[in-house]
């Protein structure tokens, strides 16, 4: 695997991960209920 | 009407369902061929822009318009396109959104049923490759033709029905009840318990590729590291070219943006009826970057890493390149049999694949389901009856013209690959310049916590995303269009396959009219507006 080839996987999964982590991290954190409360479901 | 609307049961369900559906067999087998055939690493380059000028913006238009149904209390695409261009004629464009969910699924689940039986082949020994590993490629072959029916249409052969018929029956079974389970009950449910299932395997397996010991045959001895080079080295697309000079090529380009539009789900109207679920003061511009980034990262971070260089260890540079269902159903297992445990590996990763799969189709079904409710009046039970009998009768065509998997690529090439540009370019060019790019960007940003500057959102949705969008589909088109049409010209499965695209529209067309009727004039409401459930329900 050549130098360049590590550089292009370790930015494109460096990219991915990050914008994941930080993503979730916002989801997870966000403030207000975590669950929509009174949700209704109509399945039988 | 009048019935009670259904809701997501949690921020994460939803996010999770939404990635579920996005995440799919393209994700493991597709993706990492496209890169390796198409400069290798350098391919990120056109494949990050594609996703940040086409993917994010198409799934926040998406998300948006999910949000106007969901503050109307409607959740099919033809009632939201309505409400979102203020006509009634846009209902009739909102049919495309029917359109291709159903046929998509109508070959799509049979994929899904390949996944299921090599899965359960790997758990009972069935799928067995022989001693002799000069016949491995043969076998591997071999079975697959008998699970997919490759080898001549019909649905029976040699006096008995062919294994895909038992694994399509179960799989659909699957599918129906837990559509008929509902958004929460069924869907979500599912998705919550799925994806982390998914994840685990896929991770198993990642360890397991990592730490193969190097392989030694005829074409030299080759290690991990090696099969890592071959997916992410940047190589040139013919000999002798810098490598370079593959960014140059506006082929690769194109399979950049074609593999985010496959790989994202924006353009089928599922996220848009999955997003209208959604409880309306919720913010859709982080749950729809969350989707596509958990998206990413089973595409890039586990496809990327599994798939190609798995290949490339144990069978070089023809294994590595085998096209998507050569990849997946024929050199995969190759790999699985030369692999320790591999019995194992190969029921964890085809299992994987088939929850990757039905998580997709779930999505499929659920707009057509939410459609019949809201335009006949359908309760889910009848809902479910009538699409699982017209889905029925797709299933079995693609399943009888299995012979090269005719049906399959023809419904493939006209709905997913040309049907989604096609109606991802009106749902963008109607939600920037019919709705207006300016509030759009301000009910998108109700309730949300990352906040894009409005320029950058109007200038993406009016001019830089539809712009792209109409290159990318008008060179498709130009490189591709011309082999389909003929073979269309020329009759036989391409037309029996446009016939039935042709059909089914149709059919959802005239359902529309019935909905219109039924729904009447759409009433211009300030999207800020949150009228009562009961008008919202009366009047979509």
């Amino acid at each position: 695997m050549t130098a360049a080839g590590w550089v292009l996987m370790v930015c494109s999964l460096g990219l991915v991960i990050g914008l994941t982590a930080f993503c979730y991290w916002r989801v997870l954190t966000q403030a207000g209920p975590a669950d929509d409360a009174g949700a209704d479901d109509d399945a039988a | 009407m009048g019935r009670a609307s259904e809701h997501w049961g949690t921020r994460l369900g939803v996010i999770l369902a939404v990635a579920g559906s996005a995440v799919g067999i393209g994700n493991f087998l597709r993706f990492p061929g496209q890169a390796a055939g198409n400069g290798g690493g350098l391919f990120m380059i056109p494949y990050f822009c594609a996703l940040l000028l086409l993917g994010i913006p198409l799934c926040w238009a998406e998300w948006t318009m999910g949000k106007i149904g969901s503050r109307r209390g409607v959740h099919s695409c033809p009632a939201i396109l309505g409400q979102v261009g203020g006509h009634r004629l846009w209902r009739y464009v909102g049919a495309l959104g029917l359109l291709m969910p159903t046929v998509v699924y109508m070959y799509y689940v049979v994929v899904e049923s390949w996944c299921l039986a090599y899965a359960w082949s790997y758990l009972t020994g069935a799928l067995d490759l022989g001693a002799d590993p000069t016949r491995y490629a043969e076998q591997a072959g071999a079975f697959f033709t008998g699970v997919s029916g490759a080898g001549a249409d019909g649905l029976m052969f040699e006096g008995r029905i062919h294994g895909s018929v038992y694994f399509w029956l179960i799989t659909v079974a699957a599918n129906f009840a837990l559509i008929y389970r509902g958004v929460s009950r069924g869907i979500e449910r599912f998705c919550n318990i799925a994806m982390p299932i998914m994840l685990l395997c896929a991770l198993v397996v990642l360890v397991r590729v990592l730490t193969l010991p190097a392989q030694t045959d005829a074409a030299g001895t080759r290690g991990v590291l090696d099969g890592l080079g071959f997916m992410w080295n940047p190589k040139p697309l013919h000999a002798g070219e810098s490598a370079l000079a593959a960014l140059a090529d506006p082929k690769v380009w194109l399979a950049a943006a074609g593999q985010i539009f496959f790989t994202l789900s924006v353009g089928f109207g599922v996220i848009m009826n999955y997003a209208s679920y959604l409880k309306p003061e919720r913010d859709v511009i982080l749950a729809g970057t969350t989707a596509s980034a958990t998206n990413e990262f089973f595409e890039v971070c586990l496809g990327g890493l599994i798939t190609i260089p798995a290949a490339f260890l144990f069978l070089g540079v023809a294994g590595a390149m085998a096209g998507t269902f050569g990849l997946g159903f024929k050199t995969l297992p190759i790999v699985f049999e030369y692999m320790p445990a591999g019995r194992l590996f190969g029921f964890l990763w085809f299992f994987m694949l088939f929850l990757a799969a039905i998580t997709s189709s779930l999505s499929l079904l659920q707009p057509v389901v939410a459609f019949l409710e809201e335009a006949l009046g359908f309760g889910r039970r009848a809902a479910v009856a009538v699409l699982a009998v017209m889905t029925l009768l797709g299933n079995l065509f693609v399943i009888y013209f299995s012979r090269d998997l005719a049906a399959l690529d023809n419904l493939d090439f006209w709905m997913a690959q040309v049907g989604i540009l096609v109606f991802g370019a009106l749902e963008v060019l109607l939600l920037a310049w019919v709705f207006g790019a300016r509030r759009g960007h301000a009910l998108a940003l109700e309730g949300a916590e990352l906040r894009p500057p409005r320029w950058v959102y109007t200038m993406l949705m009016r001019f830089v995303t539809p712009t792209v969008l109409l290159v990318v589909l008008g060179a498709w088109c130009y490189f591709n269009v011309g082999d389909y049409a003929k073979a269309l010209a020329e009759g036989g499965v391409p037309r029996y396959a446009m016939a039935l695209i042709v059909a089914v529209l149709a059919f959802y067309l005239v359902l529309v009219r019935v909905g219109d009727r039924r729904w009447g004039p759409v009433r211009a409401v300030p999207p800020t507006d949150r009228p009562p459930r009961a008008a919202r329900e009366a009047n979509p």
